[in-house]
């Protein structure tokens, strides 16, 4: 049996603008963040973000207590899929193994201290990845969720969770350790 | 099946966090923000939504930590902001990496929060800096494995952080005596050892903080990956005499005394030199 789902309401019938205000007070940035990672551009992230809190302003009166967060993630996922299909000229991520040579994008040391260039470069490296480790990817080391957390999220089993994490983390070290090669640091892969 | 360790708190390059960081601590804009107020008092002008309510009675039925609620839209993620720096910032923090080391390393209290514009009244610890939680004896952080959950693992690593040790809330807070180990200006350095020497700086620098707060397990645990992370090792006479301080401190006394031989024998200040010839009994 379904359990109904919690309204989020202050009278018995009338759903608030304070509990959308209040999500995003808590999530603005989270959910912001979120679409930066996954490829949006700052000014796509800001229309992208608007639209999630837009959808849920429409909904928030099924939004249970405690799940705010992971309605707004789902969003924001949908969302990003969304942008992603809609884009024409993507870098596609490789499937052969062969890394994209990333070199012509790669700032210098003292570029890299300011956080936009090593954002460039961060994102740059994400773009190569293909987009389902991606997700995982972000929301595991960026969002900081839990393996049973992003399952639920996405929909998927945790061993799977777990394998695209995995293959995640192999693309994103091969690649940092080319980027470490060109800069010419020593240090171990992740 | 457990989750492995998140990289930004296992071992891992200098460069590897410096990305991690760097994605984790970006914040919309202003401008985001208003637009974004704009929309849902747009939506509740439209009759999508009722009357507004109070944040705080809404908070409870979502089931929201007030703090979150009250923190409003220019601060509504502590975690992430509390390790942000704009460039301004890191720029205005060489000019205090180069005093805190040429003056006062150990005993710069103040360096710290200037250096990446925070204050510890203001922002909770940061989230990602704390790599292992203290342990009755210092051991390597573990290569990346399929540990335990950890969600709530930075949580507990404040709680270790704001928890005194037994016995700890009767002694102050400790201080150490100010390092005059000749470093490099930064203006010296070139861009790769700027980098390097900053990291290496924040590293020390949380292993201080904790030993500060008489967490003196915790400044073990810490400090513990430093060899394997820096393999230049500039800061090495700190490390150990940090480290010297911590087993002395924690009632290890061969310990402190094979470490206060150890820096005994490199360059340090008179003052180092004096507590390390205190610890060794002479």
């Amino acid at each position: 049996m379904q359990e109904p789902a919690l309204r989020l309401v202050d009278s018995e019938d009338a759903p608030t603008a304070g509990a959308v205000q209040a999500l995003a007070d808590a999530h603005f940035a989270e959910v912001w963040r979120l679409l930066r990672r996954l490829g949006l551009p700052e000014a796509d992230a800001d229309d992208a973000a608007q639209q999630v809190f837009a959808v849920a302003c429409r909904r928030v009166s099924t939004i249970e207590p405690g799940r705010g967060r992971a309605f707004l993630y789902g969003c924001a996922l949908r969302m990003a899929a969304k942008w992603r299909e809609s884009q024409q000229q993507r870098v596609q991520p490789t499937t052969t193994g062969e890394l994209d040579d990333v070199d012509d994008e790669v700032p210098s040391l003292e570029e890299l201290v300011e956080r936009r260039k090593a954002r460039v470069l961060l994102d740059g490296i994400l773009d190569r990845m293909p987009s389902d480790l991606r997700v995982v990817f972000v929301l595991f080391e960026f969002e900081e969720l839990d393996s049973h957390e992003i399952a639920a999220l996405l929909e998927i089993p945790r061993g799977t969770v777990a394998s695209r994490l995995r293959r995640a983390r192999e693309d994103f070290g091969k690649r940092l350790r080319r980027v470490e090669k060109q800069l010419g640091l020593r240090g171990r892969a992740p | 099946m457990k989750d492995p360790e998140r990289l930004s708190r296992g071992p891992a390059t200098e460069l590897t966090q410096l990305l991690l960081e760097a994605g984790a601590e970006e914040q919309p804009s202003a401008q985001a923000r208003r637009r974004l107020a704009a929309v849902i008092a747009a939506a509740a002008g439209a009759g999508a939504l009722g009357t507004s309510a109070t944040a705080a009675a809404t908070s409870h039925v979502l089931e929201l930590a007030p703090a979150n609620v009250a923190s409003g839209l220019s601060g509504s993620v502590p975690a992430a902001t509390a390790s942000s720096a704009t460039p301004a910032g890191a720029k205005l923090g060489w000019l205090v990496l180069t005093k805190w080391l040429g003056i006062g390393a150990l005993s710069g209290a103040a360096a710290w929060p200037v250096v990446h514009q925070l204050t510890p009244s203001e922002h909770p610890p940061p989230r990602r800096n704390l790599t292992v939680a203290g342990s009755a004896t210092p051991r390597p952080i573990p290569v990346q494995t399929r540990g335990e959950r950890a969600p709530g693992i930075a949580s507990s690593l404040r709680e270790t952080a704001m928890k005194p040790e037994p016995g700890s809330e009767l002694h102050p807070p400790r201080t150490l005596p100010p390092s005059q180990v000749p470093v490099a200006t930064t203006e010296r350095l070139a861009p790769l050892e700027r980098v390097l020497l900053a990291a290496e700086v924040r590293f020390v620098e949380q292993g201080r903080a904790a030993f500060q707060r008489n967490a003196f397990q915790e400044t073990l645990a810490l400090l513990a990956p430093y060899e394997e992370r820096f393999p230049k090792q500039q800061l090495l006479t700190e490390v150990l005499f940090l480290r010297m301080e911590a087993f002395s401190h924690s009632g290890d006394a061969n310990r402190a005394r094979a470490l206060a031989a150890l820096v005994l024998s490199r360059e340090i200040a008179e003052a180092q030199a004096a507590r390390a010839r205190q610890v060794l009994g002479r």
